[in-house]
């Protein structure tokens, strides 16, 4: 246990003095979260006044009076598109969308032919698509408003053509919209307790080899479980310092950034920072063990570097696989490290039922794991491979 | 007493078609008594390193048996580490602790604490002549600066045995005439040193006996006088060259 503390104390000091380390720590926590935050609430931003923007940009707007009128009658305001206008889209340089007018659509339209309106945008920029769907539905207005006169000037009841009229009713969440962002949390969070937890887990393994204090070390008749424990847990209190540091900034975030659609779909509180740190908490415990025991192997910092470079992308994915492949709530996501925290965080979020033995899973599964791994590098650290370095 | 009986270590390098097997030692014995400096001279490649090594604990000998104290290596490596002080190849410091917080460490890892391990760490520092570095942080040190913290940290607990592996490479003049009293100090002391050297004239100021180990094997062992007698050469280089190159120098 006396062994374990010097060791732990030493491991701190070490990093408590390592500028790289803190600066690591400092950005990840108190930069990322907040700045994710504030980018996700301009993106929206610029979508929502995209979708409510009074412009709108109609071609040949002259060859379709009855249109403008229309679209004047609710509230907007018609503009000719710039003359470059397709070339810009094809460009890549557009955020907006142009409905192009033919030049017989007044006559096309008294004739009661079917007039085709194209609507030029670029589907790779999210801007010009909100706006191109704001056309549409604008456009579909004006033709259900001409339908609607048409069957009135043959005295036909426009309820004739009413088959069906859909609503939406959202049952997914208890809480609403209120929680539509909060799934940046666990995202930004899984990261930043790998990042805060990197520099110090190849410090305290490769790092030591390389500098050539390892040999030296065990020489000392240091227990391998001291040594182990002490280094593993000066990691697992950078990752939590990290990982502490990323909720506050995300809770303050939340509160500080005065947007209104932010804080409609962002509210994240002391619950539920309380509710990430405590099913974060172990995977900290684990990442730190695993990024330990995959820098062991390592011949230096370069190596280490790329080696727990799969681990970072590993963990980054994670949430964003279980969005894209549709995994929904599948129980055996629990059963794996960052899933099953993703998982949990976004049930908890969402308001969906969450009972203890969902919490407990994920992290039992990262404590044992964290066990094993301790155990492996207990058995390697004295080998003559790791501490010579013979691959 | 450090006691060596034919000690063999082969490793395996490389993976495929660069693996190679090479036999670093085949077969070193020497025996090294308490109150004196034992040298170990050999060429590069020769096994010195792999042979402390081994005595150290930090490397398990295919065959033979090492002895530190009445502790086996192999046997009771904990008990032979807590009775061994050792200056290895590989001496590296934590560059952002200070001399006295890199010292302290191994002390209070070995279970030393409080004032008896400052006054140890101010001793050493003194006989060592760094105490003007102790309370800096190591980043910048000189090799020699180096070199004296880390044999510090190597002494601190006051052990019986110690192990030296080149400990003069790379130091000025002064480092090594500090480095010089501070072995004979521990001679005085009844301490039991192995030192591994190519310098001959150290040897000679320093060492009672010598132990000469070329290609993994030990050719001789015995006093500085006792090998210029056997090969009949008047100086220890030309006797060394003699044994450990067959005469012809270059070609072990």
């Amino acid at each position: 246990m006396r062994q374990l503390v010097t060791v732990l104390r030493k491991e701190l000091l070490d990093g408590v003095r390592d500028r790289r380390v803190w600066l690591v720590v400092l950005v990840t926590a108190l930069v990322s979260g907040p700045l994710t935050l504030l980018l996700v609430s301009k993106f929206l931003a610029d979508l929502k006044s995209k979708a409510e923007a009074r412009e709108v940009l109609v071609e040949n707007a002259q060859a379709a009076p009855r249109l403008v009128n229309f679209f004047e009658r609710q509230g907007r305001v018609v503009e000719p598109p710039p003359p470059d206008v397709r070339a810009r889209i094809e460009a890549g340089r557009f955020d907006d969308a142009v409905l192009v007018v033919p030049d017989g659509f007044e006559d096309d339209l008294s004739r009661g032919r079917l007039v085709e309106l194209s609507i030029l945008h670029d589907s790779n920029r999210a801007k010009s698509t909100t706006a191109a769907v704001t056309l549409e539905r604008l456009v579909g207005g004006f033709g259900q408003e001409l339908t609607l006169q048409r069957l009135l000037v043959r005295s036909i009841d426009p309820a004739l053509i009413r088959t069906v009229r859909p609503t939406l009713v959202a049952l997914g969440s208890s809480r609403g919209g209120a929680t539509r962002l909060l799934f940046l949390v666990p995202l930004v969070a899984l990261v930043s307790a790998v990042i805060g937890a990197l520099a110090i887990a190849i410090d305290v393994t490769a790092g030591e080899r390389e500098r050539g204090s390892l040999e030296p070390l065990l020489m000392n008749p240091v227990n391998p479980w001291a040594l182990v424990l002490g280094k593993w847990l000066a990691v697992c209190a950078a990752s939590l310092v990290t990982l502490v540091g990323t909720v506050a900034s995300f809770a303050v975030a939340g509160q500080v950034i005065r947007d209104e659609g932010l804080s409609a779909a962002f509210q994240f509180g002391a619950a539920e920072a309380g509710y990430t740190l405590a099913v974060l908490g172990p995977f900290c415990l684990f990442i730190s063990s695993v990024l330990m025991l995959a820098a062991l192997f390592a011949r230096g910092h370069k190596e280490a570097q790329a080696t727990t470079s799969y681990i970072v992308s590993l963990v980054s994915i994670a949430p964003s696989l279980s969005m894209f492949l549709s995994l929904q709530d599948a129980s055996w996501q629990l059963l794996v490290p960052a899933l099953g925290q993703n998982m949990v965080l976004a049930r908890v979020f969402r308001g969906s039922p969450v009972t203890l033995l969902d919490v407990l899973t994920p992290a039992l599964v990262c404590l044992g794991l964290t066990l094993v791994t301790l155990l492996a590098k207990t058995r390697l650290v004295g080998r003559e491979s790791i501490v010579f370095a013979k691959g | 007493m450090i006691r060596v009986e034919g000690l063999t270590k082969t490793f395996v390098t490389g993976r495929g078609a660069q693996r190679a097997v090479v036999q670093a030692v085949r077969g070193v014995s020497f025996s090294a008594p308490d109150g004196a400096i034992t040298a170990l001279l050999g060429p590069n490649g020769a096994g010195k390193t792999t042979t402390l090594r081994m005595v150290s604990t930090l490397v398990k000998p295919d065959a033979g048996r090492a002895t530190v104290g009445v502790h086996d290596v192999v046997a009771s490596p904990e008990a032979v580490r807590a009775d061994l002080g050792v200056l290895s190849d590989a001496r590296g410091l934590y560059t952002r602790l200070s001399g006295r917080e890199n010292i302290r460490y191994y002390g209070e890892l070995r279970g030393l604490s409080g004032k008896r391990l400052d006054g140890r760490i101010d001793e050493l520092a003194h006989l060592l002549e760094f105490e003007h570095l102790l309370e800096r942080r190591t980043e910048g040190f000189s090799t020699g600066e180096k070199l004296k913290v880390a044999l510090a940290r190597a002494l601190v607990h006051d052990p019986q045995h110690v192990l030296l592996d080149e400990p003069t490479n790379g130091l000025d003049v002064v480092s090594a005439r500090a480095l010089r009293r501070m072995l004979l100090r521990l001679k005085q002391a009844g301490k039991c040193l192995v030192f591994s050297s190519h310098v001959m004239q150290e040897v000679e100021a320093l060492c009672e006996r010598v132990v000469v180990v070329a290609k993994g094997q030990t050719l001789h062992e015995g006093t500085v006088a006792e090998l210029k007698a056997r090969t009949g050469k008047g100086s220890l280089e030309d006797a060394f060259v003699h044994l450990a190159f067959d005469g012809q120098e270059g070609t072990p």
